[in-house]
């Protein structure tokens, strides 16, 4: 070790001589929202578009998650709350709040977005598993990505999974 | 004259003794031995005294030389001088008793002496017709006596009162002096406090007058604000109109900035669909969502500014508003003034022209005091002067009331009925 | 949940309904305007559906014919009957698992949002059913 050397000149000894593969570290893209106190990603696939929350039609004796219905596109979108659905809250429509068009093979849903925070590519090796023994939330999660700040967190959804729950629990009644 | 006075008694006895049996027997045994025994023993008996005492009748019968008629004859003669002459004496001593009491008691009521004697009559009738006179005079007198003791407490009274009056006239006028004094010096006062009165009013008239002066300015001035506070209130107006034309194009940008966020959002789901095709595609979605972002937090700020720029320039125009008023009411409050203060110069004018008249008046009337106040002291003067005849007159009536008292007491003592 | 499968058919082909509107409180429905027979005056006894929310003064009454005689809905106002084009009807998504008189939406240009519409009969049936 040489008693001259620099933190500078060490890191210069180590670093690569091209751009590493984007391959070596897999990744994967959501689409990343708060709502309420909670932040979520969805993968970007099962999103579409994204809508102001304009004026929802509510439906008399829907399930408590379905806010109700908008029209987009010349179709009748139900529209989910997720805080409800996952026994987390309940959220609010002001003049801010977004909806995005999440879609699951023929399934096509609205969700309630108070902000949308942007698409964002996520090492599959920074997802971390579901809590065990979590709540009943848990079993539409992805996995976790624990952030550098305590809002840096994502709770990454099952999105076909939780619509598939959401169609099941809407017919059971 | 009484028959009952003492000196009938002495001849009681003799005839008594000649009336007794044993006197009769005895001078019957005498007549047998004297012959002239019968007038011996009556004239004793008459020289002791019993004047009644006479030769009796049956030696007078018996005797034919009548000489017991004429020894008879004789005492009774002297009897009756002797009974005149006694009852003389008894009249005389009844005078002397009369006038005795006349003089000692001074009763002149009781003189009523009277005689039978003619030498004596005259005497008494003299005596009777004095002291009738006397008891006239007294009668009289005691009258003038009694009416001059009332006429003097009349004088008494009338000059005690007069007296009194007199002192309290003295004081009336002293009291009047005295008043008449603080009068004038009461009136060298008012002179004084005219003066004073006339002066403040000068000063007052000179304040007032630049009163009037200020007041105008301030009307101007208040004028001036006024013109200035509708300017002010024409441009808070237009600043309130391009703060709402601002708050519109704000509102604009805003709801562009909205839907350039959600074009770029769906951009960006749009680029990450193309797969590394649309990766430079969500890169400038990326940045032009940070963009809008960007905006709409300005936008935010700007709306929070116009918030307090709205704030602002509604209190700016309320005060306006206010201040609009209250150079109103200032205007209308100097006009009250300009009017208030053209009654006070009148006012003070008056004042000033009262005080000098008052000062005037109040002069003359301190000579007219002082003149009244000299003319007082004279009557005074002379009020003193009658007080002190009144107080000496009073003294004599006093002394005439005493005197009349005392002639009525000595009066008194004699008695005229 | 809605099948997003595009209509084959043209809107022209598909032609048009009378929808009559009416306000209950702050919404607005549609129903069949054939349905109606008439618009009364309300009376005490009307129906009211909870769910559709509460009239404010219910002076209006939508009469219509079912099996069982007339029907009344209490209502706020009517605003009126248009011709709608069978284009802009959507049937109600089964996902939303909405009551069964809730039969589809109108997505009519016209209405701030989508506008429910009501089956009056089937209404009167979820009253029975209460």
């Amino acid at each position: 070790m040489t008693p001259t050397s620099t933190p500078l000149q060490r890191a210069l000894r180590q670093a690569p001589d091209r751009t590493l593969a984007a391959q070596a570290r897999p990744e994967l893209e959501f689409f990343c929202f708060r709502v309420g106190e909670l932040r979520f990603g969805v993968p970007s696939e099962n999103v579409t578009e994204v809508l102001r929350a304009g004026l929802l039609t509510p439906l008399p004796r829907t399930p408590s998650f379905i806010m109700g219905v908008t029209g987009h596109r010349g179709q009748v979108l139900p529209v989910v709350d997720l805080l409800r659905f996952l026994s987390k809250g309940e959220a609010r429509i002001g003049p801010r709040t977004r909806i995005f068009v999440g879609v699951s093979g023929s399934f096509v849903s609205g969700v309630v977005a108070d902000t949308v925070l942007g698409l964002r590519r996520v090492p599959v090796s920074d997802i971390l598993p579901p809590p065990l023994g979590g709540d009943a939330a848990a079993e539409h999660l992805l996995g976790i990505v624990s952030g550098g700040g305590p809002h840096d967190g994502l709770n990454l959804l099952n999105f076909s999974k939780l619509l598939q729950t959401a169609r099941q629990r809407a017919v059971v009644r | 004259m009484s028959l009952e006075s003492p000196n009938d008694k002495p001849a009681a006895k003799p005839r008594g003794a000649k009336k007794s049996p044993g006197a009769k027997a005895g001078a019957d045994a005498a007549n047998a031995i004297d012959p002239l025994k019968p007038f011996t023993d009556t004239l004793m008996a008459v020289l002791s005294g019993n004047l009644n005492a006479r030769v009796p009748q049956d030696r007078v019968q018996a005797d034919p030389t009548g000489f017991g008629h004429l020894l008879n004859q004789v005492l009774e003669n002297f009897s009756s001088a002797e009974h005149r002459k006694q009852v003389a004496a008894q009249e005389i001593d009844q005078a002397l008793d009369s006038l005795i009491i006349l003089v000692r008691e001074g009763d002149l009521s009781r003189w009523n002496t009277s005689t039978e004697d003619p030498q004596l009559g005259p005497l008494l009738e003299g005596f009777g017709k004095v002291i009738e006179t006397l008891r006239i005079f007294v009668r009289e007198i005691n009258e003038a006596a009694l009416r001059l003791s009332s006429s003097a407490n009349q004088v008494l009274a009338a000059s005690t009162q007069h007296e009194t009056s007199s002192t309290e006239q003295a004081a009336a006028i002293h009291e009047t002096t005295a008043t008449m004094e603080e009068l004038k010096h009461a009136s060298a006062q008012i002179a004084e406090n005219a003066g004073s009165v006339a002066r403040v009013a000068e000063e007052t008239l000179g304040a007032a007058r630049a009163g009037r002066g200020a007041i105008g300015e301030f009307i101007q001035a208040m004028q001036q604000i006024r013109s200035d506070g509708v300017a002010v209130a024409d441009s808070i107006s237009k600043l309130s109109k391009r703060v709402e034309r601002i708050g519109t194009v704000v509102e604009v940008i805003d709801e562009i900035a909205d839907r350039s966020d959600l074009l770029a959002l769906n951009a960006a789901l749009e680029g990450s669909r193309a797969g590394e095709a649309g990766k430079g595609f969500s890169i400038v979605a990326a940045e032009m969502r940070r963009l809008a972002e960007n905006v709409l937090e300005s936008t935010k700020e700007i709306k929070n500014l116009i918030t307090e720029i709205r704030e602002a320039t509604a209190a700016a125009a309320g005060a306006a508003d206010a201040s609009k008023h209250a150079t109103e009411s200032g205007e209308k409050l100097g006009a009250v003034a300009a009017q208030a203060v053209e009654g006070i110069l009148a006012g003070v004018q008056e004042t000033s022209d009262a005080a000098r008249v008052i000062n005037l008046a109040t002069q003359q009337q301190r000579t007219a005091t002082e003149q009244v106040v000299a003319s007082m002291a004279e009557i005074e003067d002379v009020t003193r002067q009658t007080t002190q005849a009144s107080k000496q007159a009073t003294g004599a009536a006093a002394e005439l009331t005493q005197l009349a008292g005392r002639l009525a007491e000595l009066i008194k003592r004699f008695k005229a009925d | 949940m809605s099948n997003g499968v595009l209509d084959e058919r043209s809107a022209e082909e598909l032609g048009a309904v009378d929808i009559l509107f009416f306000q209950i409180g702050d919404s607005e429905y549609g129903t069949d305007a054939s349905q109606v027979l008439r618009i009364d005056r309300a009376l005490p006894d009307d129906l009211t559906v909870r769910d559709l929310g509460l009239p404010h003064r219910g002076l209006r009454a939508l009469v219509f014919d079912t099996p069982e005689g007339e029907g009344h809905l209490k209502v706020d106002a009517v605003n009126g009957v248009r011709s709608v084009a069978l284009a802009v009807l959507r049937r109600m998504p089964a996902a939303a698992a909405a009551a069964p008189y809730a039969v589809g939406i109108c997505l009519d240009e016209a209405s701030r949002r989508p506008v429910l519409l009501i089956d009056l009969a089937e209404t009167l049936k979820t009253q029975g059913r209460h």
